[in-house]
């Protein structure tokens, strides 16, 4: 029951935690472009957090997550939905290879944002959205996104410990 | 014990993240518009987004007040001249003023910009991908707004236009995007043609006003404004042109202009509701 109890609360935090990173995202880091891309935090958070809770709870947890990252009006439409679920499971499945994660989960970012960003790059593309943008632009977002695994990977690692 | 990559849970939880993205392909293809889902959310992260961004001014006021306190004090003196100055102008131009309207009385001409009506509306969200600029107002419905009205900041100058429209929020798609598309004129020769963003990160306030004829003679610095529609009014500001040249069919120019709104500072916009046309 105890164990049930903390699960409950270590799912509450993941999710609040989601919350947070997408109300950052969209009001505070929106607006400014570096270099002429915007940060790209949401697949950072979702590797971490599917890294320290496996593959199966993390895909889950990354489907139900990106269902309310695009019902929330993001631009990366319904794809990401599939994207992000993925890169949740993959992310998760191959982190458990390892009994330390921290610097898996950084390459393992870098990974989901290359391929979150160019299936959007690309979906933005095929539909004249993106005409002109560069492509090094997905590159250069993954770049200057992948950074915010560190702080993310610790809190995901906190909030775990709650429930285990 | 090794573990296995493709269990029944992840096999279920891709057919119900390709499921997903199927409908909700289908869904938004279907509706015009918000979907109910998406209007749902986004009302519910309304307030949430609102406390944010207030949060957000308030610490880039904090901000500017800690790092910025000297050269706001040396403003703040040019700034009190300049109203002594500008005091002194509006004594001016009240005088003026009543001039005018006399002489507008007997011409019996009407001041241009009596019918607009504003909605002012605080920015609350900002579109967080790369390949869009839009943002999100606290506005929707509730307050009379519709898609396709037109966001100006308070000096006039076009912002962009509403996309979508929700009960308490709306989608504000700037001028900046690539898939917005206005109808403009250059208002000193009255060429015509289509204003929409463009990609470039090194300047990101660069538009291209595509479909000149051949024969246009474009200045740079003509000013570009909007031709108007149903829903917003005609000899708004887009911007100035910078560059004119001949697009990729070599049988019409286009010109590139700099958007005369500055996104980056933009806290508040002014949606006009009503105006009278023609």
């Amino acid at each position: 029951m105890f164990q049930r109890y903390k699960k409950t609360i270590m799912w509450v935090l993941y999710a609040v935690l989601f919350l947070l990173t997408m109300l950052l995202q969209t009001a505070v880091f929106g607006r400014t472009r570096f270099f002429g891309v915007k940060l790209s935090l949401i697949p950072v958070l979702l590797v971490c957090v599917s890294a320290i809770v496996g593959h199966e709870a993390g895909g889950l947890f990354c489907l139900v997550a990106a269902f309310v990252w695009y019902l929330s009006g993001a631009a990366d439409g319904s794809i990401a939905i599939l994207t992000l679920t993925v890169c949740g499971i993959g992310a998760g499945f191959a982190c458990s290879q390892f009994s330390r994660r921290f610097f898996p989960a950084l390459g393992l970012s870098f990974l989901a944002l290359l391929l979150h960003e160019g299936v959007v790059f690309w979906m933005h593309a095929y539909l004249g959205a993106a005409d002109g943008a560069p492509f090094s632009w997905v590159l250069l977002m993954a770049v200057l996104s992948v950074p915010s695994w560190a702080i993310f990977y610790l809190l995901a690692k906190a909030i775990g410990k709650v429930g285990a | 014990m090794k573990r296995k990559l493709f269990t029944s849970k992840i096999k279920t939880l891709l057919v119900a993240a390709v499921a997903l993205a199927v409908v909700t392909t289908v869904v938004v293809a279907l509706s015009s518009g918000a979907t109910a889902g998406e209007n749902i959310m986004s009302s519910l992260l309304q307030p949430l987004r609102s406390g944010v961004a207030a949060l957000d001014r308030q610490a880039v006021k904090i901000y500017d007040y800690i790092f910025s306190y000297e050269s706001l004090e040396a403003e703040n003196a040019a700034l009190k001249a300049q109203i002594l100055e500008m005091e002194a102008d509006v004594r001016t131009a009240q005088e003026l003023k009543r001039e005018n309207q006399r002489l507008q009385q007997l011409l019996e001409l009407s001041d241009q910009h009596d019918d607009y009506r504003f909605e002012p509306a605080y920015i609350i969200s900002w579109d967080a991908s790369s390949w869009r600029s839009s943002f999100t107002i606290g506005k929707g419905t509730n307050k009379g707004l519709e898609a396709g009205m037109c966001a100006i900041t308070e000096n006039g100058q076009v912002v962009g236009l509403i996309t979508e429209v929700g009960a308490n929020w709306a989608t504000v798609t700037t001028i900046l995007d690539n898939g917005l598309e206005i109808s403009a004129s250059i208002a000193s020769s009255g060429y015509t043609g289509v204003v929409q963003g463009t990609y470039r990160s090194e300047d990101t306030r660069l538009l291209r006003m595509n479909y000149l004829t051949h024969e246009a003679v474009i200045k740079n610095g003509d000013q570009v404004v909007t031709t108007g529609s149903t829903l917003y009014p005609k000899g708004l500001l887009l911007g100035k042109i910078t560059n004119v040249s001949l697009d990729e069919t070599g049988v019409a120019k286009y010109a590139s202009l700099e958007a005369s709104c500055s996104l980056e500072d933009l806290e508040q916009v002014f949606i006009i509701t009503e105006y009278e046309a023609g």
